[in-house]
């Protein structure tokens, strides 16, 4: 909402500075986003022309000036100008609303110092016919601005959507007085009309239940729309409507000084001479003032004549019945329309109007006549013309009584955590236009003024009194609780040292948009059988780029590498832990079971590009599968898990011979492998891309089982090891050799300490196909020193056993 | 000359000449003299043919060529190590000027580190941190929360819709993190200290709004809570987290879910002041959506969007930057704890 000072003024008294009425709107909950003066027309005076002479055979004059203190050479080329001419001179050095620089010219020779300005070059309209003729009376010498009162301060206003009074400058100016302690002019009281020409001539009716709760209306006839008073045109312009005649612009004033809209029809246009607020039939059509050809649905609210709709109510006037240069009578609605029903209509014919905008808040049921008498007031005195009596018409959907409130004293001190004096609410309240109907020890009982529909209960009448008692003047205390011990749950314990683990281990902790493309997904070459190929998708995305939510975070991760390759950035290690949905995902929330979206935490990590390395030798370890795999085994080793990797290839945007699944204790969390081939080129990517994605509430839930370390015997007598080699097949997992060792009972006398990889060979010695597995058994007692026949002993039945595995052969 | 004289010369004259003898010479002369075969101990095995009386003499004199043949080539030996180590440290001299093998330090995110910090000062406060849906139904995100489906409240967020299946409740991804106050009281009783992050949506994008960004909401009942506490609260939070220095200011605003309802504005010295939520009392609407019996308890809520203020933190232009995974401005941001 845009308000004017020297509007706010007519209202009530002000005399501080733009800066403190600033200040005092946004202490009273109306915030002021910026203010600015407008028109302030710096070098610009009074003038008065003295002497005029026409240059021959040119348009031009040459002309004096007098500016109050000198007489100035003046160039004009305007045809009005003449001697004795009140005008409004631009000096030199003054920079016009245009941007114009005026400067000491010479024009065909002749000396010029300043310019007669027309309005388009002050920005107070687009005549250029002539260069302003100004009222004799001004004093020259004096500011333009100031002696024909143009100059302006407009503030932009936030309302919020439980003040449709502010949407008035009464509302903000009633604010002001209360804060400042001023009479309030309100032009809605004492309004003088004249007598009435006789009896309501049109015709009115209002249907019930249609969303129009009360309706008056007036025939005004013999009316002429000529230009509105400049005092108002400035108004208008301040905030930033353009004047257009002034039937129209006494409707806008009016809007924009109470709050509520108006509208005025061609009486001549409405056929049949009569108005009826009704609900439309389907198949109607209207067209509206901004050209758009609406085709009505069964029951839009619309303000129809003798044989269609003429307006959509509340919303915006029909083209055909508005008001034009010719009218001579008018008919004039104020009209209380249901928020919701306008509300509605605006939103499904997309025609949000200033009108709209209003009905929707909520304006003044009880105001509606006042209004109209105020409008109509303001229409005979500028435009002439004859009233006849008002028609004011209700309906069952309107409120009989305004609404009343029981406050407690008591209550109020209870949610404030402060004392307000009694007295202090009484004013304050009555300030804001409340009525104290009755009063016992605790309550008094306070009737609401209808401006401000959003006050029905208790708590918003508290709300009043902490607005103007100031949120700042409430004093602090602490409230008083049980002493508790409080720690992080679990997923936000372990979430916090996973992020650390991973940090420390080199990379980066990366936040990706929750919102993502079906293109992100469909690049992952997902057969369309899985459950996870299509996304949940956005009715109204912003673009679509980010028009689903993702169901796989390693492809918001792969569209960072991307877009770090893009950037000529090759080094790419992140991690993320985030979020993921899916209609596929178990139920994690309540929620779920209602929306069928289930939403999962997920820890996500790359690697790409160069391995961070001795920097000065020339060359560079890129980055790879072990690289990789030993960052990830590291973290959950960190917690002592230990992850198996059961190689797999189900995934099908990973490489189909490079790909595992994180099994932690048994249980399946996620995968971890390069990225296909196809998919990193088709990402544009050059240098191979590992990726992981385990089930972060899993691995959370894990850990939080998990019983602390225990502690083992260690001794101090030495122990043996031996080494077994076997060959198998160059598909077959090497630690299934170690685990077949493992799982034999010689491995778990307790002499064997452990079971160890060493080595896997191919090549020369190992026949094609296969590859040579050596794994080291360690003895070892804290007792005592393992005998050669015991190790010897539990080493050959171990050989026997690995040689039964099928497809192991011993060397 | 004696034998004993012949030895003793041969190693004298052998011995002025080896200054700078390679390993090779030393093992040599200590063979040739002192060796089991070598001449010392050969003058030792002419003690028995000399007579009793000269025995003790020549035994002695003997004894006194043996040690200092063994101490000179002791210290000839020591020397030659010595002379060895320093040649070999000399040779292993390094450039350290160049830079270390690397172990390239990761970053914490900044505006989860922020989150971490925030969520821990409200730990130690006595709240207890709860987790909500992102996605939610209407009801919860808007009408439970005081919002109706016909009032222009509803304007004032920006709402993503997510698609469903026809006839069934309306999904919207939630416009902020109030819809966990409706959960929280649906699955708790109060009293209660519930705080509660993380992310929300909503349809704006430029260089200060995201589509998606991250909230902090917390929610205080009891019998007899009021502003004053709210107030008490939130001061003490901002104070711990922007210093002692830091002022508060509080706006009478509006949110359907609030009343009284405050915007909350914190000033670090100065008159500038950075907007950073929104509070106020529970509406006993909300209360009473929630099973609970506003005349028992009431309560407070508060609500702030932490991207802001990790942008102000840590000087960030571009809201977007936050969520775009690039390496060069992630890794800025080193030692967040």
């Amino acid at each position: 909402m845009k308000a004017s000072l020297n509007w706010l003024k007519r209202l009530v008294e002000l005399t501080e500075t733009p800066e403190e009425i600033a200040s005092h709107l946004t202490d009273a909950g109306l915030e002021v986003e910026e203010w600015h003066p407008v028109n302030a027309l710096e070098g610009v005076v009074i003038g008065e022309v003295r002497t005029c002479e026409k240059v021959e055979g040119t348009k031009l004059s040459q002309c004096v000036v007098w500016d109050g203190q000198t007489e100035l050479p003046v160039v004009c080329g305007a045809p009005n100008v003449r001697a004795g001419l009140k005008v409004a001179l631009a000096t030199v050095g003054t920079t016009m609303p245009g941007g114009l620089e005026i400067k000491a010219a010479k024009i065909r020779g002749m000396e010029s110092q300043g310019m007669l300005c027309a309005d388009d070059e002050l920005g107070l309209g687009t005549s250029h016919e002539g260069i302003l003729e100004l009222d004799s009376k001004l004093v020259a010498g004096t500011p333009f601005s100031q002696a024909t009162g143009v100059a302006d301060v407009v503030f932009e206003i936030n309302v919020t959507p439980n003040r449709p009074d502010a949407t008035g400058h009464l509302g903000i100016a009633r604010e002001l007085a209360l804060r400042l302690d001023r009479p309030l002019k309100n032009p809605l009281v004492g309004v003088q009309l004249p007598a009435a020409s006789g009896p309501a001539t049109t015709p009115v009716s209002v249907e019930a239940g249609v969303g129009c709760s009360r309706y008056v209306g007036r025939t005004i006839k013999g009316v002429s729309d000529g230009p509105s008073p400049a005092w108002m045109q400035n108004l208008l312009r301040t905030v930033g409507l353009r004047p257009i005649s002034a039937l129209v612009d006494i409707t806008n004033f009016v809007l924009l000084e109470i709050g509520q809209p108006l509208h005025a029809f061609d009486l001549a246009k409405l056929r049949g001479g009569k108005v009826v607020v009704r609900g439309a039939v389907a198949g109607e059509t209207l067209t509206l003032l901004d050209g758009r050809n609406l085709s009505l649905a069964a029951g839009d609210l619309v303000i129809s004549d003798a044989i269609g709709p003429q307006c959509l109510g509340g919303v915006m006037g029909g083209a055909d019945s508005g008001v034009s240069s010719t009218t001579t009578d008018i008919f004039l609605e104020t009209a209380r329309f249901v928020p919701s029903t306008v509300r509605f209509l605006a939103r499904r014919t997309q025609c949000a109007s200033d009108s709209s905008y209003r009905f929707e808040r909520g304006v003044d049921p009880f105001a509606t006549r006042a209004v109209s008498d105020y409008a109509t007031s303001l229409i005979l005195a500028i435009c002439g013309g004859v009233s006849d009596d008002a028609q004011d018409l209700t309906t069952s959907e309107h409120p009989t009584t305004k609404p009343v409130v029981k406050l407690r004293h008591s209550r109020v001190t209870g949610l404030l955590g402060m004392e307000v004096p009694a007295t202090t609410i009484g004013s304050m309240l009555t300030g804001i236009g409340c009525r104290e109907l009755e009063s016992d020890l605790d309550s008094v009982t306070w009737e609401l003024p209808g401006w401000r529909p959003d006050i029905s209960g208790e708590a918003d009448l508290v709300e009043e009194i902490a607005r103007l008692v100031g949120f700042d003047n409430i004093p602090t205390s602490f409230p008083s609780f049980p002493v508790a011990a409080v720690r992080l749950p679990a997923v936000e314990k372990w979430t916090r040292r996973i992020r650390r683990a991973f940090a420390s281990r080199g990379l980066s902790e990366t936040l990706s948009l929750r919102l993502v493309a079906q293109a992100d997904q469909d690049r992952l070459l997902l057969p369309e059988t899985d459950p996870r190929a299509k996304l949940v998708g956005l009715v109204n995305p912003l673009s679509d780029e980010t028009a689903c939510l993702p169901r796989l975070a390693v492809a918001s991760l792969l569209k960072a590498a991307a877009r770090n390759a893009r950037r000529q950035e090759r080094c790419v290690r992140l991690f993320e832990c985030g979020k993921v949905f899916g209609r596929d995902l178990p139920e994690a929330f309540e929620a779920h079971r209602k929306t069928g979206i289930g939403e999962a935490r997920r820890l996500a990590g790359l690697v790409t590009g160069p391995w961070p390395d001795r920097s000065w030798t020339g060359s560079e370890t890129e980055s790879d599968i072990w690289k990789t795999k030993g960052l990830l085994e590291g973290a959950l080793n960190e917690f002592g898990l230990a992850g198996s990797f059961a190689q797999d290839s189900s995934e099908p945007f990973l490489h189909p011979g490079r790909q595992a699944r994180v099994c932690v204790a048994g249980k399946d969390l996620g995968f971890f492998g390069e990225v296909h081939p196809t998919v990193q080129e088709g990402l544009g990517l050059k240098s191979a891309i590992c990726v992981w994605e385990v089930d972060l509430d899993a691995l959370v839930a894990l850990l939080e089982s998990a019983s602390p370390a225990q502690s083992v015997r260690i001794g101090d007598f030495p122990g043996t090891r031996r080494e077994i080699n076997a060959v198998i097949g160059r598909d077959r997992a090497a630690t299934d050799v170690v685990n077949a060792v493992r799982s034999l009972p010689q491995a778990k006398n307790e002499l064997v300490e452990a079971v160890d990889l060493v080595s896997v060979y191919e090549g020369a010695g190992v026949p094609e196909g296969h590859k040579a597995v050596l794994v080291r058994v360690s003895f070892r007692s804290p007792d005592r020193t393992p005998t050669d026949t015991e190790v010897n002993g539990l080493q050959d039945g171990i050989r026997l056993g690995l040689g039964e595995v099928a497809g192991v052969v011993l060397k | 000359m004696n034998p004993l004289d012949e030895v003793r010369s041969s190693w004298a004259s052998l011995a002025s000449e080896i200054h700078a003898a390679d390993e090779s010479i030393l093992v040599e002369l200590r063979s040739r003299f002192l060796g089991k075969k070598g001449e010392i101990p050969g003058l030792m095995r002419h003690l028995g043919s000399l007579p009793a009386d000269e025995k003790p003499v020549y035994g002695a004199a003997v004894q006194a060529l043996r040690q200092e043949v063994e101490s000179t080539l002791d210290r000839l030996q020591e020397q030659l190590r010595a002379t060895a180590l320093k040649a070999r440290l000399e040779g292993e001299r390094l450039d350290l000027s160049l830079a270390g093998d690397r172990s390239e330090p990761g970053t914490l995110h900044p505006l989860w580190a922020l989150r971490d910090e925030i969520l821990d000062l409200f730990v130690g406060m006595g709240f207890e941190i709860a987790d909500a849906p992102e996605i939610d139904t209407e009801w919860f995100n808007f009408s439970a929360l005081n919002v109706p489906d016909d009032h222009p409240a509803r304007d004032m967020q920006d709402t993503f819709f997510v698609q469903t299946e026809p006839g069934t409740e309306s999904v919207v991804l939630r416009t902020q993190t109030s819809n966990y106050q409706i959960h929280a009281m649906q699955d708790q009783k109060p009293p209660f200290r519930l705080l509660h992050c993380g992310q929300v949506y909503r349809v704006d994008a430029d260089a200060t709004h995201a589509p998606m960004f991250c909230q902090v909401e917390g929610l205080v009942l009891d019998k007899g809570i009021s502003f004053s506490h709210l107030k008490a609260t939130i001061y003490t939070m901002v104070r711990a987290l922007y210093g002692p220095e830091a002022v508060l200011r509080f706006r009478p605003s509006f949110f359907p879910f609030t009343e009284p309802s405050a915007e909350m504005d914190v000033s670090l010295g100065g008159d500038r002041w950075m907007e950073i939520g929104g509070c106020g009392m529970v509406h006993p609407n909300v209360l009473k959506n929630s099973g609970i019996d506003p005349e028992e308890f009431q309560g407070f809520a508060f609500g702030f969007g932490l991207d802001r203020m990790t942008m102000i933190r840590h000087g960030i232009k571009d809201i977007s930057l936050l969520t775009a995974g690039d390496m060069r401005f992630l890794r800025q941001f080193k030692g967040l704890a």
